[in-house]
């Protein structure tokens, strides 16, 4: 891994108000994300975890802080500006896919290049449908894929500009066992062979074991953080987790 | 249903669905109530209005005009009350006499009145339309129903040695002139100028009532039946003596035989009843029909927009045991519902804008509304009868949903063509299609199958075609919306057919209120067309009536400023009857029978006219111009338009016959006393040219048809040499008539401007008293047309016209159904890079995909309409002798085109504002 920082988030701060109170979703997180890490985020539910990826990857504005990716602070971008940058560096994966039920597989692939208006470099999405091993599927719409293979075409969408960054929420969340652990497993390689950054937001220790840095996110704020964890940490996982559960405001 | 009524809580998500269904309901119900209510109180005021003008009279009489087609047919057409110099028709001493001594009566008033026409020009423009006729009788202060209440300004002072005229309101259907002015009484023989000095507010006309109360030095001018002559009237009786025991009485005495009309008050309503219901039925059934179609249209888009919104939610029900019949149930009851509400919405709307119109013309409708509650129900009735109809399809796919459609997500799938569907609408289109063909019947038969059966079943193929129609516009029209918008095809492709109910139900919804509105404007200009004076006519049009000029004031008149010299040409002009035999064949060629069958015969001088400065540059259709021009000074030849040699079946070469009076100088006066027609010979003309012109309001307005007691129609228009002319009409020891253009200075002015100064100062040069110069432009003629029949079909007009943007609300079933359905999809596309304006290109190309769809259906079935109405338009004229083709005035259908896109875009502004400010995160959390 290389030390340049690709992503910086300077006091993050979230906050709704509903009714007279005002609730803190995300309370000053600070954090930075260097070039082919591969990070995830996990939290008890509501901690915050999905408004953190959203205002990191530029679909949400934060109440308070910036966030900077490969220097470009996309807090204070105009929204067609920060639409262009999301399009061409960064790339999304949501839990349901998302993908457009009237475009086939290689069109959902290439959905940020259309939108660009830009033709794809020779072979390259030929190279993306065979890392992804759907070329036999190429021609298929979404309603004629399985749930994995939706999923291996949304990191194929998420790939296809060669973004700095990949978000991913909850992205095994609608996969079966076999599926999360192919999905992973495609995820780890891409950032180790391809030196992809990704961050990843999930609530699954058997899915945050694949990255090499975990952030634990509780009550707005981050409590803690386990580097290079492997499969023989996902009990350490879990026990932080359950730590984070019992020991509120208690760093772990 | 107690039950069910949960279901409901569902449509709190639908709030803007239901808005939109409650109000397309609601302005339909609203046109019907309108159309409803302003027919039954217009016909509930006729009563009041002619009690108002017949004010206590029981009955009265007024002589009936002994002349009847058969009578022209037969060789007598010169109609015996109008021929110069003749009386006008007068009530038998017999009959007066038995009146006078009925004891019916209390009170018998005998009255002389006089036919006038009302000369009156606004503005010094063109008059369009027939003058107003009044009658004028021979006593203002003899007529007991004179209210003074009524009066506006004064009666008309007696022997002041001025001309001096009240008018009955009722006899200009515009603006009245202003008391003070003064206008021309013409009679068949003489013109009176007269100054207005009152206006008695009557709302209605009965016939052979005086409607022009004139004072003696008029009278003196106007009216020629002698003192002891009666032609009116008007009996006071017992109560239950009318029309009936009158008719009874003479009928008793041997005077049943006599020609007299007897009316009351009864019977003139019975009549008015039917007149205005007829006026009203020609465009009743257009704003039923549209109104009914919109509700139709909308309330299926909307309903079927519903359970595509709400498909998983009726699959869950039905996995948890809900039954087909009770689902169906409740999109009925939802349906019911908004029925229920835009009815009662749109009935109290029309009512509003009923009363306050009525309210606004106290004079007009001194009742006030009249639409009985029976008629209000009638209407809620038909409007959930067609609530009813438009949920057949919409049940019929609640029905077959099955548990297991739960996770197939609402406009997901592409659905392919059910080649079924195409077949059958293909098959319903042959019909229409053959009778296109140039088959073997009559243009009546013709008319009737292709506007019942070939129209009808063209709509419902084109329907069932619709399916494959759209998926023809997805790949055809893909590529330059795409273009437009300036977005990849690949965004735009398959949007529209993702859901093919929802597309199609918006494509019919705009295609119905385009598709109107072209038929309409086809059929109007095919109509108006062939009245258009042809461009190729002379500038200027002059007549000099009624006592024409002579030859060296003719002369000044040629040489006054703005006439161009030398193309000024005397025209020598007149109306004589066609030969029995070719009336005969024109009659079996037009398969009329025809109401006129004369033939306008016009004196032009052949170099002026034909030659090389032709000032009528007609291209011929028939023959050759240069060769014409030369083969017309030979006597016995003339030119023919081109209606008159079709209708008759002439062509170059040909011959026909006229039936010229022996004596060119007869009047009616010189006739037998059973008023046989004068001696007569028959002249034949030869056929050397066939003109293409648009002639009849040229002819029309310039004085040339309808004198000397003749008919004002014609079969159709000959030009002659002077010569030929001679011995045809009469000959001319005075000219009336003269045809030229301007010069270039005049031209230079505006039309109207040129043609009053050019009357102004001919009127001063000739200075006759009586005389009147009347210069018509060409152009004058051409726009009084226009605004004659816009006014004509401007009721029938205005209705597409709102259609075209009330059905274009049907765009906003398509947005709503959008902003739910693909709420998530949207999100993600924003998510993944597609700005703001990429967006609304992206919903605006898909509206103009189903628009430009929309578009070539309603011009197909628009033309078709037309062409349906333009053929039974044309079998069943009276203008039997002018040829109504159909034309399509492109540059309206384009405007109307262009109009309904601009209407869909408004309607889209909303929804796409409205979504375009949500944040994609937000929208991709949707459901």
């Amino acid at each position: 891994m290389t030390g340049q920082v690709i992503l910086k988030a300077d006091r993050i701060s979230m906050t709704y108000n509903h009714g007279a109170s005002v609730i803190r979703v995300l309370d000053e997180i600070s954090l930075e994300l260097k070039k082919g890490e591969f990070t995830t985020i996990m939290g008890p539910s509501g901690s915050g975890k999905s408004t953190l990826l959203h205002i990191l990857s530029g679909l949400q504005s934060p109440s308070g802080g910036n966030v900077l990716i490969s220097g470009n602070c996309i807090t204070s971008m105009p929204d067609s500006t920060l639409t262009e940058f999301r399009r061409r560096h960064i790339g999304l994966v949501f839990q349901d896919f998302n993908l457009i039920p009237m475009l086939s597989a290689e069109e959902n692939i290439m959905l940020p290049l259309i939108l660009d208006g830009k033709r794809p470099a020779a072979g390259e999405v030929d190279h993306i449908l065979k890392l992804l091993e759907i070329e036999h599927r190429r021609c298929h719409r979404p309603g004629e894929l399985s749930g994995g293979e939706c999923q291996r075409v949304a990191i194929g969408r998420a790939l296809v500009t060669n973004p700095a960054i990949i978000f991913a929420d909850e992205p095994t969340g609608n996969l079966d066992s076999r599926s999360s652990n192919n999905f992973c497993e495609l995820l780890r390689r891409l950032n180790e062979t391809e030196g992809r950054t990704i961050l990843m937001v999930t609530h699954s220790p058997a899915v945050a074991a694949w990255s090499n840095r975990i952030l634990f996110l509780k009550d707005g704020k981050i409590r803690g953080e386990l580097n290079s964890p492997t499969g023989a940490s996902t009990d350490e996982i879990v026990e932080r987790l359950y730590g984070l559960l019992l020991k509120p405001g208690v760093r772990v | 249903m107690k039950n069910l009524s949960w279901i409901f809580m569902t449509t709190r998500h639908s709030i803007w669905r239901r808005t939109l269904g409650i109000v397309s309901i609601a302005s339909s119900v609203c046109l019907l109530t309108w159309t409803a209510g302003i027919a039954l109180t217009t016909l509930h005021q006729l009563e009041p209005s002619v009690s108002k003008t017949t004010a206590e009279y029981s009955c009265w009489i007024i002589p009936k005009s002994e002349q009847s087609l058969e009578t022209i047919r037969s060789g007598g057409g010169i109609q015996k009350d109008k021929v110069k110099g003749a009386d006008p028709l007068v009530i038998s001493p017999a009959v007066v006499q038995a009146v006078k001594g009925s004891p019916l009566f209390s009170e018998v008033e005998t009255l002389r009145t006089e036919m006038v026409r009302v000369d009156y020009r606004e503005n010094g423009q063109v008059r369009f339309g027939p003058m107003p006729v009044g009658f004028v009788s021979d006593s203002v202060s003899r007529m007991r129903h004179y209210n003074e209440k009524d009066l506006r300004g004064r009666w008309p002072t007696e022997d002041t040695g001025q001309a001096e005229v009240a008018f009955d309101t009722a006899l200009f259907s515009g603006r009245c002139p202003a008391i003070g002015e003064t206008v021309a009484l013409l009679t068949d023989t003489d013109r009176v100028d007269v100054k207005i000095v009152g206006y008695l507010r009557r709302d209605t006309i009965v016939r052979g009532f005086p409607t022009v109360f004139a004072n003696s030095v008029v009278r003196g001018k106007v009216c020629r039946l002698s003192s002891k002559d009666v032609n009116l009237i008007l009996c006071v009786g017992k109560e239950g003596v009318g029309r009936q025991e009158l008719l009874q009485e003479l009928k008793g005495k041997g005077l049943g035989g006599e020609l007299i009309q007897v009316d009351d008050q009864a019977s003139i309503v019975e009549g008015k009843r039917e007149s205005t219901w007829l006026q009203f039925a020609s465009t009743i059934p257009m704003k039923v029909g549209i109104a009914l179609a919109f509700m139709l249209c909308m309330v299926f888009t909307n309903i079927y927009t519903g359970i595509q919104r709400r498909r998983q939610v009726f699959a869950r029900l039905r996995g948890i045991g809900m039954s087909r019949l009770q689902l169906t149930a409740t999109i009925i009851f939802d349906a019911m519902k908004m029925g229920t509400y835009g009815a009662v919405i749109g009935a109290a709307a029309g009512y509003l804008m009923l009363w306050v119109f009525v309210r606004t013309s106290p004079e007009i409708f001194p009742l006030g509304v009249y639409l009985p509650f029976m008629w209000t129900l009638i209407i809620l009735g038909v409007t959930l009868l067609t609530t009813l109809l438009a949920l057949i399809w919409p049940c019929i796919k609640v029905f077959k949903m099955r548990p297991k459609d739960f996770h197939e997500t609402a406009g997901t799938v592409d659905h392919s063509v059910s080649w079924k569907a195409v077949i059958f609408g293909f098959i319903l289109i042959l019909p229409a299609l053959i009778l296109a063909l140039p088959l073997r019947m009559t243009p009546d038969t013709r008319c009737m199958l292709i506007g019942w059966v070939g129209v009808p079943l063209l709509i419902i193929g084109l329907l069932f075609c619709s399916s494959l129609w759209l998926k023809i516009v997805d790949t055809a029209m893909l590529p330059l919306v795409a273009w437009l918008v300036r977005l990849d095809p690949r965004l735009l492709r398959h949007q529209i057919t993702r859901d093919m109910g929802r597309s199609i139900g918006v494509m019919v919804t705009i295609a119905v209120g385009l598709g109107l509105y072209v038929t309409i404007e086809i059929w109007g200009a095919s109509m108006l067309k062939p009245f258009m004076p042809s461009e190729s006519l002379p500038d200027i049009a002059l007549y000099a009536l009624p006592y024409g000029v002579d030859a060296a004031t003719w002369e000044r008149i040629k040489r006054t400023e703005g006439v161009l010299q030398e193309s000024f040409m005397p025209v020598l002009t007149d109306q004589l009857l066609l030969s029995k035999e070719l009336t005969a064949k024109l009659e079996s060629n037009v398969n009329v029978n025809l109401r006129q069958n004369n033939l306008l015969v016009v004196g032009v001088d052949p170099k002026l006219a034909f030659g090389e400065k032709a000032i009528l540059p007609f291209d011929l259709v028939g023959g050759d111009l240069g060769k014409a021009s030369v083969e017309l000074q030979e006597p016995w030849t003339c030119i023919i338009v081109e209606s008159f040699a079709r209708h008759a079946g002439l062509s170059v070469g040909d011959t026909f016959g006229l039936r010229v009076p022996d004596d060119l100088n007869a009047t009616n006066s010189d006739y037998t006393e059973s008023g046989s027609p004068p001696p007569e010979h028959i002249e034949h003309l030869k056929v050397i040219g066939v003109m293409d012109m648009n002639w009849h309001m040229w002819t029309s307005r310039n004085g040339i048809r309808g004198r000397n007691g003749k008919a004002d129609k014609t079969v159709g228009m000959v030009f002659v040499s002077y010569d030929t002319a001679r011995k045809l009409v009469s000959p001319p020891d005075r000219l009336y008539y003269a045809w030229f253009n301007m010069t270039p200075e005049y031209r230079a002015m505006f039309y109207n401007d040129a043609a009053r100064k050019l009357e102004a100062d001919l009127n001063k040069l000739v200075a006759v008293p009586g005389m009147e110069i009347v210069a018509r432009h060409r152009d004058q003629i051409v726009e009084g047309t226009i605004i004659r029949a816009r006014g004509m079909i401007g009721a029938i007009s205005s209705v597409p016209f709102w259609s075209l943007a009330v059905f274009s609300l049907s765009i906003l079933n398509l947005l709503i159904a959008i902003v739910y359905e693909r709420k998530k999809e949207l999100g993600v596309m924003r998510a993944v890079g597609m700005t703001r304006g990429q967006f609304v290109r992206q919903l605006g190309g898909e509206i103009m995909l189903i628009w430009g769809a929309a578009v070539v259906l309603s011009l197909v079935c628009g033309i078709a309409a037309a062409w349906t109405f333009t053929g039974w338009t044309r079998a069943l004229t009276p203008f039997s002798a002018i040829s109504i083709e159909m034309t399509v005035p492109w540059l309206r259908v384009l405007g109307s085109i262009l109009f309904s896109l601009a209407a869909c875009c408004l309607m889209a502004v909303g929804p796409i504002a409205w979504i375009t400010k949500e944040k994609p995160c937000t929208m991709i959390k949707a459901e």
